[in-house]
């Protein structure tokens, strides 16, 4: 889900970088200070997370949970997110300092989207099978959107891409079905159990 | 206030610590910079050499040096095995490889690692308090700064808590695995996980509150800009230009 430096395309890299400082800023000003420790911890939280490694085949697989993060924190997606990459690129080298910005979008951007088509719907439900469903859906969507960006960033930077691209999209399809299950739990288990962290004023928000 | 012992260097003791963090940074966006524009394969493995000294410099040992670039290596690897296929005459019956677009990937493989390496070496040495310190002198957002601090400051006590429940996890018979069951067990650790840092961020909030919290971090210790940084600036600066002149010429 990482694009490395010198790969993509000048023009895409600026378009990239100016939409991702977009929603950073969006997503900062939405945090008020009352809001910051819970919106910072839990984004650690999300960083600490994607370090669980799923066996899949021989291979290990490490969730992204773009999805979730977008249901629990909306907008503040984009400034976890970036976190989460500055701290990966040091410490395990995904991607440098030049493709900060598109990766962020790439994966901040799904996560949003999921939380806009979806946090309604998971706050009125009232079954727990469609929690569930609702959360399988924002999983998804946060992978299959950030796929769709990683071919769509790849392809406009030129046509040797093209293979490439599509080997990466495939490939990433197996991730799509186990971090859309398991954000389906995670988001059932946090409707039955603190439906309030998804509600719209958090009781801990307004101390 | 260590983010985690295994990953991040940063009681690094090479040379480049005795250069100011800002220093730092901005040499590391401006020479990832000139990596980009430039397209003369002399020239990126120019800087290539220079970006290995740097990281020479940095005194990172090579086995956290392997670790940190083993994602470019295996990115490398798809792009020497994917970037062919799409030459022309590459066909999928006769699984014919064409050599014609390696030295592209070649190309693309030294520009990506040679980004890496001034990150690594130059910011990624950066003690991470350090680092958000620096971020704010350079007039980075402020609350983006305060999410990135506390980021560090509570990874290592979030990752432990994974760890017991996981550990929990493991002595009531879980065994990791694509199963439904399991799929369901690893959904409910991440829930409970968000459960635990949310509650742990209100006795924060409320701790800080107590201290007089507002919305701001005050610094009390700054940055010293020596004679040094100057030097190392100046080189810096001396390097790109001439560089970019080279690469202008035709």
């Amino acid at each position: 889900m990482h694009i490395a430096d010198g790969v993509v395309s000048m023009p895409v890299l600026v378009t990239g970088t100016l939409f991702a400082g977009v929603g950073v800023a969006a997503g900062l000003r939405a945090i008020t200070p009352e809001r910051l420790p819970a919106a910072a911890l839990v984004s650690a939280m999300f960083f600490v997370a994607s370090l669980i490694h799923v066996p899949i085949g021989p291979a290990k697989l490490h969730l992204v949970l773009n999805g979730l993060a977008g249901l629990i924190l909306g907008s503040a997606v984009f400034p976890a997110i970036l976190i989460a990459l500055l701290l990966q690129a040091f410490m395990f080298g995904y991607g440098g300092l030049s493709v900060l910005g598109l990766n962020t979008l790439i994966m901040a951007l799904p996560g949003y989207f999921g939380y806009v088509l979806f946090i309604h719907q998971l706050r009125k439900t009232e079954r727990r099978s469609k929690a569930l469903l609702i959360g399988f859906s924002a999983g998804a969507c946060g992978i299959f959107v950030a796929s769709l960006l990683l071919f769509s960033a790849l392809v406009l930077s030129g046509e040797r891409y093209n293979v490439l691209a599509s080997a990466l999209f495939v490939s990433h399809l197996p991730l799509l079905l186990i971090e859309a299950l398991v954000t389906g739990v995670a988001a059932r288990f946090l409707w039955q159990i603190k439906p309030e962290i998804l509600m719209e004023s958090r009781p801990h928000e307004t101390v | 206030m260590r983010p985690s012992d295994w990953a991040y260097p940063y009681d690094s003791s090479g040379l480049l610590q005795w250069f100011d963090p800002r220093t730092r940074i901005i040499s590391a966006v401006v020479l990832t910079l000139t990596a980009l524009i430039i397209e003369k394969p002399q020239l990126l493995l120019a800087l290539m050499i220079s970006a290995t000294v740097l990281i020479v410099l940095s005194g990172l040992s090579i086995r956290q040096l392997l670790y940190r670039m083993s994602a470019i290596i295996i990115f490398f690897v798809l792009l020497l095995i994917f970037l062919p296929m799409t030459a022309p005459d590459f066909t999928m019956r006769s699984l014919q490889y064409t050599t014609a677009l390696i030295p592209e990937a070649l190309r693309i493989g030294l520009k990506a690692s040679t980004v890496m390496l001034f990150a690594i070496g130059l910011v990624g040495t950066i003690e991470p308090v350090s680092l958000g310190h620096a971020m704010t002198h350079l007039r980075m957002p402020e609350k983006l700064v305060q999410m990135y601090l506390f980021t560090i400051r509570y990874f290592d006590i979030f990752r432990r808590e994974m760890q017991l429940l996981h550990t929990a996890m493991l002595a009531r018979g879980f065994r990791p695995s694509l199963r439904i069951c399991a799929i369901r067990s690893y959904g409910q650790l991440i829930g409970m996980l968000i459960i635990r840092s949310l509650d742990r961020s209100e006795r924060v909030l409320f701790a800080m509150k107590c201290r007089g919290y507002h919305g701001k971090f005050y610094l009390f210790h700054h940055f010293h800009f020596h004679r040094r940084d100057a030097v190392f600036m100046t080189l810096v600066m001396c390097a790109v230009t001439g560089i970019i002149i080279l690469e202008m010429k035709p």
